[in-house]
């Protein structure tokens, strides 16, 4: 069928054609306007303590958020993997509904339970916990970080599930018989084996809540010091400072790059133990 | 671990439940639940134009992005698994993860710099904004299509077609659409449910009067809590229906698959 | 280490389902002896080997014992019990030396101690070119060897194995076999092996124990229950079962095919029952029966044959000469192979 090749090629020329213009140049001009003034973007965004806030806000958030995630992903996982497939394809299917809630619908739906007269701080407060404390938390990236584990546990699952269903259970019992005990089995030769797809899971989290802002735009407006929401106000100022914005982009697709190759490496080991 | 389940459940099901409960409440002040009974809500959402036009542009904008993304998608992944060597499958793979490892809003930065200039002044219009739309969820689309058309073996398919003597177009045509149908479908459900709720991207490069439906929709929220609740539920119920849609059919193709 | 001493007293398993997998069974299992548990998949022979494991709880009232230590409440890692299982469930992420060391770490034995053990498990199985090996690189048969060293290593008094041999070729069967009797043995650990295949549970056991629906249908060594079996099914589960209609008066037995000198201890029944190498072709043979087929397998031949009722009978002649359809051929019957089947059985050590 050596005839077709240049026909498939031909096929594929429209999605090319298409991810030059709108995926390639627009980068590409981010690229340019950062080296517009010659570096000098690089040296105020560098020195600039906003930035660094964000960068720190970002680092909070990217870690705990995905680390949250992966944990209670792989808690959910054990259990599901334990049920008929039938029950499990049916609870597969509706922990994986919010994937594509937007990220508004989260950030109102929080605002409702966790805001300053939420449905739990209220609740809450009932038993002694201060409002104003526990209703203030989801606006720090600590609490920002329990709201995107609303989109980002489905990602680990999904990520984590196939790796456990795969498990073979007999090697615990074959563990235990050799004299370990529950615990241990489970850390000796479940938890090296999970490990891959935890990490898998972690890093596909990391690249998603290191780059999202509109939850937490709709939750404190600009307020949040995250690196996104530093970059979105710089971007919808008037008068800014556009080099300074796409230094900024370059940043954040360099880390959220970096975490999401490191996934895609980690992938073909999944594979292999599956 | 049974716990760990239904512990989550509830976190899943606890603000979706609120949000309801929300949008039917006359009036919701520092009280646990709301009082009163209402439909009012719902009535001002529906009336207020912007929100009315704001949900049309979004069921055109995602129409426009399913329609761009078949025509981009099918021929770009059916040339991907049937290339012979695996370079031009890779190169495909690869250029497919960078929107997705690209914040949108970094990329929505780089439509503002790419499409204000003299020469492609076209931030703002319609269609950039199913350009934007198209360039998110072609990944997820092109996924679902390699996937499903590996694991079909449609490439022996086609060469079972070929030694009947049936030619490229012909088995184009007469094999790989219709085989691909369901699987675009579940693709193109996927594709519906982030282009129905996407923000991040939009909300940079969206005209004033051409505002997805998640734009408007965020000014709720400085406004009354059933208000907020009602326009916001309105979104979850899209969100619902192609979220659950696009589960269902992906836990269906998997379970052909196996 | 000398093998422990296994006594299962009245347990039963319902599971939660309501299955009813396994009747009240009690089974006595000597120090150092290795007792084949042999059955059709569902007979419950696995579930026999789960409750000895500790991987399931007989129901109420059963109880476990090791060497006369009540163990039906501890849990499987304090029962001191290898398991080689169906799948070996070797341990992907650790070399071949790690699997076997992997219960003597746990059960904390010293380093230098703990080295030497492996090495000699390594040695004793095969392996010590392997030791560093991972286990996704292992033939079939090398894992099997991973499986049943690792479960040696730290020298349990029971060893439970589970169709060790099933995953594996016909080819490598035999000669695995003998290896596994052979390691067994040298342990002198008390052995519980889990097996479909009678001429596996032939050549391995000191004892049989012959399950059929949840229950023992008889135990005895190989040769009784091969030759005397408890019943028509322990008689067909060992192979072909040749039965012959007639009559016994004075020590000689009467059917249409001829008259057959019998034991005294064979009267009045209306059938006796043997196995094909019983019969064998002979000019001056008592017995005569018409060939319907036979199928040449080299060394030796098939023979169906009816006896002038129509009844089938299966015999072996030597693969030699060629025996043709209808041709009419004489047998001798040798009488002291003949079944005990449908007799009460010898009451078998069950408790």
């Amino acid at each position: 069928m050596t005839d077709g090749r240049p026909k498939r090629l031909a096929l594929a020329a429209p999605a090319g054609a298409f991810l030059l213009i709108f995926l390639a140049w627009p980068l590409a001009g981010i690229v340019k306007e950062a080296l517009a003034d010659g570096g000098g973007a690089f040296s105020r965004v560098f020195s600039d303590p906003v930035f660094w806030r964000g960068v720190r806000g970002s680092a909070i958030l990217g870690t705990l958020a995905p680390a949250v995630s992966t944990v209670i992903g792989l808690g959910v996982s054990l259990h599901l993997a334990r049920l008929s497939p039938a029950r499990r394809a049916t609870l597969l299917t509706i922990i994986a509904v919010p994937l594509s809630f937007s990220g508004l619908v989260v950030a109102y739906g929080f605002i409702l339970v966790f805001g300053r007269a939420g449905f739990v701080t209220m609740l809450l407060a009932e038993i002694g916990a201060d409002p104003a404390f526990v209703g203030g938390l989801i606006y720090t990236p600590a609490g920002l970080a329990i709201a995107y584990c609303y989109y980002l546990i489905p990602r680990a699952v999904l990520v984590i599930l196939p790796v456990v269903v795969n498990f073979e259970r007999e090697q615990l019992a074959a563990a235990r018989a050799l004299g370990a005990s529950p615990l241990r089995a489970f850390a000796d030769i479940a938890l090296p084996q999970l490990m891959p797809a935890c990490l898998v899971a972690f890093a596909l989290c990391a690249a998603v809540a290191l780059g999202a802002y509109g939850t937490a735009l709709a939750l404190s407006g600009t307020q949040i010091a995250i690196l996104p929401m530093v970059l979105y106000s710089k971007i919808s100022d008037t008068g800014s400072d556009l080099p300074a914005a796409a230094v900024m982009s370059l940043v954040l697709i360099a880390l959220a790059s970096a975490v999401m190759a490191m996934a895609e490496l980690l992938r073909p080991r999944l594979r292999k133990n599956a | 671990m049974a716990a760990v389940t239904w512990a989550y459940l509830t976190y899943l099901a606890l603000p979706i439940v609120l949000l309801f409960v929300g949008s039917l409440g006359e009036s919701w002040t520092n009280t646990l639940f709301p009082s009163g009974l209402t439909g009012e809500w719902y009535r001002q959402v529906i009336e207020d134009p912007s929100f009315t036009r704001a949900f049309f542009t979004s069921l055109k904008v995602t129409g426009g992005t399913c329609l761009a993304g078949t025509l981009l998608g099918l021929p770009l992944a059916y040339a991907a698994v049937s290339a012979t060597g695996g370079a031009f499958s890779r190169l495909v793979r690869f250029a497919m993860l960078v929107p997705v490892a690209a914040p949108e809003i970094t990329l929505g930065f780089g439509f503002i710099i790419a499409f204000s200039t003299a020469a492609t002044p076209w931030l703002g219009s319609p269609w950039l904004l199913v350009a934007g739309h198209t360039l998110l969820t072609l990944p997820y689309l092109v996924a679902t299509l390699m996937s499903d058309m590996a694991a079909l073996r449609l490439s022996e398919m086609e060469a079972a077609a070929a030694s009947l003597g049936a030619g490229f177009w012909r088995r184009l045509l007469d094999i790989v659409v219709p085989v691909s149908a369901t699987s675009l479908l579940t693709g193109l459900v996927t594709v519906s449910a982030i282009s129905i709720g996407e923000f991040q991207l939009s909300n940079l490069i969206a005209g004033f009067l051409d505002r997805t439906y998640p734009i408007v929709l965020l000014q709720a929220f400085y406004g009354a809590t059933g208000f907020a609740c009602a326009a916001t539920v309105i979104l979850l119920v899209l969100s619902l229906f192609t979220g659950t849609a696009s589960a269902v059919l992906s836990s269906a193709t998997m379970k052909e698959r196996s | 280490m000398s093998g422990a001493e296994i006594r299962l007293i009245g347990c039963a398993k319902t599971y939660g389902d309501g299955t009813k997998a396994l009747a009240a069974t009690d089974l006595t299992v000597d120090p150092g002896e290795v007792v084949v548990i042999l059955g059709p998949s569902g007979c419950g022979k696995t579930t026999l080997l789960r409750l000895l494991s500790g991987l399931d709880r007989p129901d109420e009232g059963g109880r476990v014992l090791f060497n006369g230590k009540d163990v039906t409440a501890a849990p499987i890692e304090q029962r001191g019990v290898g398991i080689v299982f169906q799948s070996y469930a070797l341990f992907p992420h650790m070399s071949v030396a790690g699997n076997i060391g992997y219960g003597l770490r746990v059960q904390r034995w010293r380093r230098p101690e703990r080295a030497a053990r492996v090495q000699e498990m390594l040695a004793t199985a095969q392996l010590t070119e392997l030791a560093g090996r991972r286990v996704d690189q292992l033939s079939g048969g090398q894992r099997q060897r991973v499986a049943l060293a690792r479960a040696l290593a730290p020298r349990p008094s029971i060893i439970l194995l589970d169709e060790p041999l099933t995953a594996l070729d016909a080819g490598l069967r035999e000669g695995l076999r003998a290896e596994i009797a052979a390691m067994i043995r040298a342990q002198g650990a008390t052995a519980v092996y889990v097996t479909h295949d009678q001429a596996e549970a032939l050549a391995l056991g000191d004892r049989i124990v012959v399950m059929q629906k949840g229950a023992i249908a008889q135990a005895g060594t190989p040769r009784e229950v091969y030759f005397r079996p408890a019943s028509p099914y322990v008689a067909h589960f060992f192979g072909i079962v040749n039965e012959l209609c007639g009559t016994v008066t004075e020590g000689v037995f009467h059917s249409p095919a001829g008259d057959v000198p019998v034991p005294a201890s064979i009267n009045g029944a209306g059938q006796i029952a043997f196995r094909p190498e019983a019969l064998s072709p002979d000019e001056n043979g008592p017995l005569a029966f018409t060939v319907r087929e036979s199928v040449f397998e080299g060394t030796r031949q098939r023979l169906s044959l009816a006896d002038p009722k129509g009844a089938n009978l299966v015999a072996y002649a030597p693969g030699s000469a060629a025996i043709a359809p209808g041709e009419s051929l004489r047998f001798r019957l040798d009488t002291s192979a003949l079944l005990d089947a449908g007799k009460k059985p010898e009451p078998a050590r069950q408790g």
